[in-house]
């Protein structure tokens, strides 16, 4: 079974993200449950979401602390994130950031996202972009699962806008 | 909004459970909705009023100002004999109160969903059975789900069961932990629901223009005991209906959980009883532990009131020690959950070693190490399970 964290900040749409996670790795049979950190939310304050991802039915409920997947919408949460504690040996990092960095025994991959988000929809917002780069790099879901399923969740003209963006950005990254 | 923009029925797809349970409500056409839409909320009523006002949802939405005004609306509409619904949780199960002993003294039907949270002070928005717990005797079936189609499927059966033993019913989903879960689940189609539960058509006494009556009027000691009795009459009728309604669900539907009351497979001596999510997580730990010193069956109740009491019994018969997980506290006591089972077996003339677990109140999810001190001490002493940072403290009252 796969487990994935996401931090994010309120607004950012973290909530969205796992929803989404969890509607693509359906769409390409797997089995999901995902759900958001559980409180009093404020616009900017710290916020996670969780998803369990697996072949077989998913027979737990418990709280995830530890995960094969943390997502971070931005670099600078690693200030107050305990990365390594929330991970294994061979676990991966995917960050929205500027900067390299570097955790032992994990592998991390950073992206600048805000820039391909204020290309493409105006503002910096990556939610669905790291949703695609997850899929790139677990090989849970094809890109393809994710634009079907950005479409279950946001209004078309959204939808449209996020799946221009995600399959430029895909072409873009193949070529690094 | 969070939800999914369009389902489709007849369909497995992933929801979370307040949109499964909201588009169950949908298919069962209750023609008076009525809401508080301010927290404590949940992402049911939020679903519902989308619907209503996107019309694909034909209800009368009442927006009210309170919690208790919401459970008064209700019972009005019920009170002229049509299908009704509503959802709240803790402070607003609380407010409720009042008005739900009324609503069950006049035998008026309805369905309600509770995503169960705990209860002020301190101020705490989590998961926690104490707000149905404080509902204990009020009369309203309370039938606790443990995952999304479950609620889904529990919903359809509730306006049944109401409609038939002429009682209130509570749908319930632990709060966040299940009611905001993603998840996989089918949501049913329109004609195979309306098969199922058919018009509502009431057979009770209703107001009716034509037909002018007064109802809930006063009852002087010389009756009010007689329509006390046959309220508990109509509880106990309610154990048969649930399970019969359940059977014939799984015939139409191909889904069943138990047999409606409780659901069991009792192998082992060992037994652990609880309610609510927490089921899915024993049942697996159930599979880990067979064959080893800690195996165990678990005894999950969805119905807590009606409590099955003959089904239970029965299950325990060849038990020698018992947990029982309660998510709640009667303070000066024990877990309600812990209390009941104590009271049927006792009832019973039987003798066992029980003991109580208090978990997770307030939101403190349960991890899998908790769960193991739990399988590895049952039967031994009682506890708060991961109180003052990580421990376990034992408690006991006599």
């Amino acid at each position: 079974m796969i487990e994935v964290i996401i931090h994010g900040k309120g607004g950012q749409g973290v909530l969205k993200a796992s929803q989404l996670l969890a509607l693509s790795a359906f769409e390409s049979k797997n089995y999901v449950q995902a759900f958001p950190s559980f409180g009093a939310e404020r616009r900017g304050g710290p916020v996670q979401g969780y998803c369990r991802i697996n072949k077989k039915e998913i027979s737990i409920r418990t709280p995830i602390d530890k995960a094969n997947f943390v997502l971070l919408f931005d670099e600078n949460m690693l200030k107050t994130i305990n990365v390594l504690k929330e991970t294994y040996p061979g676990s991966v990092i995917i960050i929205n950031g500027k900067k390299k960095y570097s955790f032992p025994e994990r592998e991390t991959i950073t992206y600048n996202l805000n820039s391909i988000g204020l290309k493409y929809l105006g503002k910096p917002i990556v939610n669905t972009l790291i949703i695609a780069v997850f899929g790139k790099i677990s090989k849970l879901f094809k890109t393809t699962d994710l634009i079907k399923s950005l479409y279950k969740i946001f209004p078309k003209e959204v939808a449209d806008k996020n799946s221009k963006m995600i399959n430029e950005f895909m072409k873009e990254i193949k070529k690094v | 909004m969070v939800g999914i923009r369009k389902v489709e029925y007849g369909k497995k797809q992933v929801l979370s459970t307040s949109d499964a349970i909201a588009y169950a409500v949908k298919l069962c056409e209750p023609k008076v909705t009525a809401v508080y839409p301010i927290t404590p909320q949940t992402w049911i009523a939020e679903k519902i009023t989308e619907l209503i006002n996107n019309g694909e949802m034909d209800s009368e939405l009442i927006l009210v100002e309170s919690e208790h005004s919401a459970c008064s609306a209700v019972l009005g509409a019920a009170a002229t004999g049509v299908r009704t619904f509503s959802a709240t949780s803790s402070q607003g199960l609380a407010l409720m109160n009042e008005v739900l002993h009324v609503m069950s003294g006049m035998r008026l039907p309805t369905v309600f969903a509770i995503a169960s949270r705990a209860l002020s002070s301190p101020i705490n928005i989590w998961a926690d059975h104490s707000d149905l717990m404080n509902s204990r005797d009020t009369s309203w079936i309370q039938l606790f789900c443990e995952s999304a189609q479950e609620a889904h499927d529990t919903i359809i059966q509730a306006y049944k069961i109401s409609e038939k033993v002429l009682l209130p019913v509570f749908v319930v989903v632990d709060g966040y932990t299940l009611s905001h879960v993603y998840e996989p689940v089918i949501i049913e189609t329109r004609s195979k629901v309306k098969s199922f539960i058919g018009e509502y058509k009431p057979t009770h006494a209703y107001l009716d223009p034509k037909k002018p009556m007064t109802q809930g009027p006063i009852s002087y000691p010389s009756d009010y005991m007689d329509f006390k009795l046959e309220q508990q009459i109509a509880m106990n009728n309610a154990l048969n209906v649930i399970k019969d309604v359940n059977r014939k669900f799984k015939i139409k539907f191909g889904r069943n959980y138990g047999n409606g009351l409780i659901d069991e497979n009792v192998k082992s001596k060992r037994v652990i009883i609880a309610m609510g999510s927490a089921c899915t997580t024993l049942r697996e730990l159930e599979r880990v532990y067979k064959k080893t010193n800690y195996e165990f069956s678990l005894i999950k109740i969805k119905s807590f009131r009606p409590f099955p009491k003959k089904e239970l019994l029965r299950a325990l018969s060849d038990a020698t020690e018992i947990a029982v997980i309660d998510r709640a506290m009667s303070y000066g006591n024990a877990g309600p959950l812990f209390i009941e089972v104590s009271s049927a077996l006792g009832e019973a003339g039987l003798k066992k070693k029980i003991n109580n677990f208090i978990v997770g109140l307030g939101g403190r999810e349960a991890r899998l190490k908790d769960f193991e001190f739990i399988i590895k001490n049952i039967g031994k002493k009682s506890y708060w399970v991961n109180v003052n940072e990580g421990k376990n403290i034992s408690f006991r009252m006599v």
